[in-house]
This record gives C-alpha cells, structure tokens and sequence, in this order.
C-alpha cells in the first residue's frame, strides 16, 4: 500500500496546490481591496468571500478528482485503496493549509483595519472543519457524477446551490450591515454538538464514498 | 529486396541470405546482419527472423561466433548451388513440363526452345 | 529483463453488462518476452478483457494472475502492466481540456519505470506539443500521446488498444518500426489490439482471436498463416482436392471454386497428383481472421 499511497499523494498534493495557489492569489487581492476600504465597521468583511472560498474550492477539487483524474489514476495501474487513502491525506493537508490561510488572512485584515491582531484558534478550527466536510462531499458527488453520469452532475449543482443559499442565510442574518463579519462568529459560537455533527456528516460521506462507490469504480 | 506472402516469411529470410552469398554480398567467413537488425529491415518479428536464421545454420551455410554474431560458414556457396541443383528438378522442370503438356507443347518443341534460350540471346537484365 | 514465471494467466473469466454477457469465460496466457496480436470484431469485447486483465475492472467470475499473483487490487502486479487507451476529447461532458504534459506528469508519477528521456525523444519525433490541449487535437496526435505513453512507460507488459487509429501510413511505418526497435533494446511483452491487421501481421509472434465472448484461437502467426491455403480450379475437382481437410471458406464463379482450408497440425497439403489442374496460394492474415470471425449469415 505504502509507496502507491505516496505515489497518489504526491500528485493530488500537486493538484491541491495548483487548487490552492489560486485560491491565495484571489484572497490576497480581495484581503487587500478590502482592507484598504475597510476604514470602520466592517473590520471582517473579507470573511464571507473566505468562506466560500474554502468551502467551495475544495468542493470542486475534490468533485472533479474523483470525477476525472481518478478515472485516469486507477487507468495507470493505481488501486483503489491506495488512491482513497491518498485522497484522505490530502483532505487534512488542505484541512491545514486552508485553516492557515483564513486564520493569515483573518490576521491581515485585521491588522490593515485596526492595526492590531487579534488571533483566534477556533477560526483555524472551524475552516479545517468545513474543508473536511467539502472535500468529502465532493468526493462523494464526482463518484456519483462518474457512475451515473448526468444526474450526479445535477446533484452537484444542488448542493452546491444549497451551500450558496446557507451562505447567504448567514449574511442576511446579520443584524446589520455593519457586523456582516458576524457569521464567523457564528460558526465558531457553534455548539460543540454541531461540530460534531458536521465531522460526522463528513465522515459519512467518506464511508459511502468507499462502500458505494470506489471499491467497484469502474475506469472508462 | 521485398516480402510477399508467396511462401513463409521465414524461409523467404533464408532465401534471400542465400541469394546475397550467392551474389557475394556476403562473403564466407564474414558477419551477415543480426535477427534483430533483420528484423527491424524487413519490419518483422525477430522470432521470425531468427526462425530462418536458424533453418540456416541448421544446413550449415551460417554459424554463430558467441558474442559477435552469424557469419557464413566456409563452403557455403558451394553448399547453397547443390541444395539448389537438387530443388531445381522439382521447382523448375517439373513445373515446365506440366505447363507444356498443359498447352500442348511437344518435347521436340520444348528441346528446340531450350537450344534457343541457351544459344543466343542475352540474359535479359532483371531475370534472376 | 522478463521473468520467466512472469506469465499474465484469464482463467474462465467472465463478464456481464446487464442481461449482456460479453465475455464467456475467457482462458488466456500470456506469456513473457513476445508480441501478441488481439484480434476481434468490433464491440466484442477486447477493450472489456484488457481492462480487466489489467486490474482495472472487476469480473464477474474467474482470475487473472501475474507471476502468480492476483492482479486484482495487487500494486505488486499492477505497476509491472501499462495499458494505454484511446484519449477520448470529452470527458464527462465538457472538453478534455488536459494538456499533454499532464498526462506526462501523471505518467511519470504512476509508472515506477518511466523512462522521461525516451519520452522527450518521442514527443520530438512525433511533433507533439506539450502545452495543446486533448479536446483540440485530432486522432492522429491522440494516438502519438498514447503510443508515447505505452512506450515510454518501459513496464514489462505494455497493451496498446488501437494504436495507429489515425495516423497516417508513414507514421504507421514509423511506430511500428519504433515498437521493434524497443522491443530489441528491452525484450518486454507487448500485445496490441489492432484492426489493421495486414501490415501488423509480421510483427505479430502469436495471433489471439477474440470471438463470441471466448479466445477462439491463440497461435504463432506464421504457423497459422502457413496452415491455411486458398485451392481453386474447376469445381469437382476444388471438392476432391478439398474433401478431408477443414474448410472454412468457399466462392463459387461459375465452374470455378475457391475454397481455402485450414490444415491441422501435422496434415500436409499435397496436391501434386493433380499438377496443374489446381492453384493453391497462401492466405493473408485479414482474410483468415475474417473467415474464422464471420457471423451466421454474413457475406464476405
């Protein structure tokens, strides 16, 4: 198992970085705009921009590795086991680099707008959560997109739709528009209980992905 | 030099060695190609080639020298026109004869044409 | 280089696609160090055997091992095979927009005996550019990919399903020519799938024939061409010449016949009592195939 995994590992790593490096750039150029406008209220108004990122990149990683590059890994004498355990190693490495960069990100902004920091571990926390809960999503929908086709990309749709309409749930209920950093608040206010649940969602959703789907994968 | 697909590939191999020792392309006591460069000349599988290499050295016309190759064996040529001194009767008489008799030449006829051909004209150029 | 325990061993393998069973419990050896033809009508199958005798895809029944070991799931087994299929423009339902560098990356990621140098060799030679995308080539440089894929993946048993899919005949020549150079310099196993079959005919060790879901024959090819012979002449006496010999094609014209039969191991062809009343001629590679894979019904 060991040297395939590795083998696996250090290409979806690559992807990831490609993935992830575009997701700096965006960030800081976004960071930056907002910082030099954020003169007032709105200290964490970078931050529902950083949320979607760190949910929806991941997301689509993931939704087209299994979708497309696992199709072409497992045609190159890969297994399957090796290639899940890959998948799972880089899930906590963007769990990691994802949280890194919110919680850098977080810093900047702040440090534009106030001058100070202000570090906050359970935004680190909270990120690497959310990008656990992507990534195995999106998994979980390319295998179903690369088995059924049509109506696993239609699926994906919806989901990602959900995910955008929950998002915006969030900004809408902040009180007012100046404490749209708010939500972030929120999240890391979440109850121990619904952490818990979001970990357990995406655990399930990994299982399936292995159970339903990649020990019959079929590569076309 | 071409294939056809008139007879096994492998025996076309082995004759057309034989007609280049003949020709003294290949002189005896020296290197004739590999099966693999064979191969690769004729576009063939080198199990082929070293089929009708072998079939070769089997008759004694090649040799192997470990580790540098197949060279023609001393005698060859000689060996070469008796074997086909012998195969002339079968691949060439006998096909003659069945051919006159089929159109209705008469052995005089045939003795007659045969006085003609080694006579007088010129080997015509490209007749093997 | 090749083992010689290396052999890639179908027992009874079987494989459905719903109600459809294309595949009959397949027995096949492959054994080291040659190069083998699969032959096989189209949709019969070839693709599906391939597949699974790579470990890429499941069977419903039946094994495949190499050296013994199970291919199924087994790195050990799989990383010593390379299969190289057609690129396909789409994927899913967008353009392939992968870049040929890409699957060189990936190649060099997964194939532990890669060889990059020999891949840059080919890209040069056949004009690839690294940086075009999939969706805009055409089936002649998304054959030359696959080809430097398969070659330059230097692994012991290298499958190449349709390699000369459109590429034209000097490039056809030159891949060719290409395979036997590398099969010299490593003497690794080789089996193309192929439908043009005439000018592969002489590359071919052995010919496999896939047909109605089974291997219905797997021999040396100069044997097989050798074993059959087309007679033809007037008709009775094309029966008389034929008669205790299995034929597996006749053509009528006329008064004339042509018949061409298939010898068994150790019967002789020997028509000389008849001189020059018959025309005995050997039989190309295609004909035979399409005779032994002609379907109930089919004019050929």
């Amino acid at each position: 198992m060991g040297s395939y995994t590795i083998r696996n590992a250090r290409y979806m790593l690559y992807l990831l970085a490609r993935s992830f490096l575009i997701s700096v750039a965006v960030l800081l150029a976004l960071s930056l705009y907002w910082g030099m406008l954020g003169s007032g209220p709105s200290e964490m108004s970078g931050q529902p921009f950083f949320i979607l990122i760190a949910v929806l990149v991941p997301l689509m990683l993931c939704y087209q590795n299994t979708a497309v590059y696992l199709n072409l890994s497992l045609g190159a004498c890969n297994t399957r086991r090796s290639a899940f355990a890959a998948m799972q190693i880089v899930k906590l490495a963007a769990a990691a680099a994802f949280g890194l960069l919110g919680t850098v990100t977080t810093e900047l902004i702040t440090y534009f707008v106030s001058g100070r920091f202000s570090f906050d571990g359970a935004l680190f926390g909270v990120t690497a959560l959310f990008v656990v809960f992507a990534m195995s999503a999106g998994e979980l929908l390319g295998s179903v997109t690369h088995r059924f086709g049509r109506i696993g990309a239609i699926v994906f749709g919806l989901f990602c739709a959900l995910v955008g309409g929950c998002i915006g749930v969030f900004i809408s209920l902040a009180p007012s528009s100046e404490e749209i950093g708010f939500q972030v608040d929120m999240l890391t206010a979440l109850p121990f209980w619904g952490c818990l649940a979001v970990l357990l969602l995406a655990v399930c959703f990994t299982a399936l992905t292995w159970f339903c789907f990649m020990r019959r994968y079929v590569v076309k | 030099m071409r294939l056809n697909d008139e007879k096994s590939i492998y025996l076309q191999i082995g004759q057309m060695i034989e007609d280049s020792i003949l020709r003294g392309i290949f002189l005896e006591e020296e290197r004739v190609p590999s099966t693999n460069e064979l191969a690769r000349l004729y576009s063939i599988n080198p199990a082929t080639a070293a089929k009708g290499v072998n079939l070769l050295v089997e008759q004694g016309i090649l040799y192997k020298k470990r580790g540098i190759g197949m060279f023609v064996s001393r005698g060859a040529v000689e060996k070469i026109r008796e074997t086909r001194k012998a195969g002339f009767y079968e691949q060439f008489v006998v096909n003659l004869i069945t051919e006159a008799k089929a159109l209705g030449i008469t052995k005089e006829e045939l003795v007659e044409m045969i006085r003609k051909a080694e006579s007088g004209r010129p080997i015509e150029k490209g007749a093997v | 280089m090749t083992g010689t325990q290396n052999c890639l061993i179908c027992e009874k393998v079987v494989k459905s696609f719903g109600k459809n069973t294309v595949l009959k419990g397949v027995d096949l050896t492959i054994e080291p160090g040659k190069i083998y033809g699969l032959i096989g009508r189209n949709g019969i199958g070839k693709t599906t055997l391939l597949s699974i005798m790579t470990g890429q895809n499941t069977c419903d029944s039946g094994s495949v091992t190499y050296g013994g070991m199970r291919v199924w799931e087994n790195e050990k087994a799989t990383s010593q095979i390379c299969f190289s299929r057609e690129l396909s423009p789409t994927i899913l339902f967008g353009q392939n927009t992968m870049r040929v560098k890409e699957y060189f990356r990936m190649a060099s990621c997964y194939y532990p005996a890669w060889d990059a140098a020999y891949a840059k060799q080919l890209t040069k030679e056949f004009g690839l550019d690294l940086k075009k995308k999939v969706c805009k080539m055409n089936k002649g440089m998304m054959s030359m990919v696959t080809i430097t894929l398969a070659l330059a993946s230097r692994a012991p048993v290298t499958i190449l399903d349709e390699p000369v899919a459109g590429l034209d005949v000097y490039m056809r020549d030159r891949f060719y020519d290409l395979l036997l150079k590398d099969y010299e310099e490593t003497g690794r196993t080789f089996i193309l799938s192929t439908h043009i079959i005439e000018e592969a005919a002489n590359l071919l060790e052995e010919t496999i024939i896939l047909n109605d879901g089974v291997i219905t024959l797997k021999e040396n090819t100069q044997e097989l061409i050798d074993s059959c012979r087309y007679i033809s002449g007037l008709a009775e006496t094309v029966e008389r010449a034929a008669s205790g010999f299995q034929q597996i094609h006749e053509e009528s014209l006329g008064r004339s016949k042509t018949v061409c039969v298939r010898l068994r191991p150790g019967q002789q062809l020997d028509l000389s009592a008849y001189g020059n009343e018959l025309t005995v001629s050997p039989v190309p590679l295609q004909k035979i195939f399409v005779y032994l894979t002609k379907r109930q019904g089919e004019a050929v």
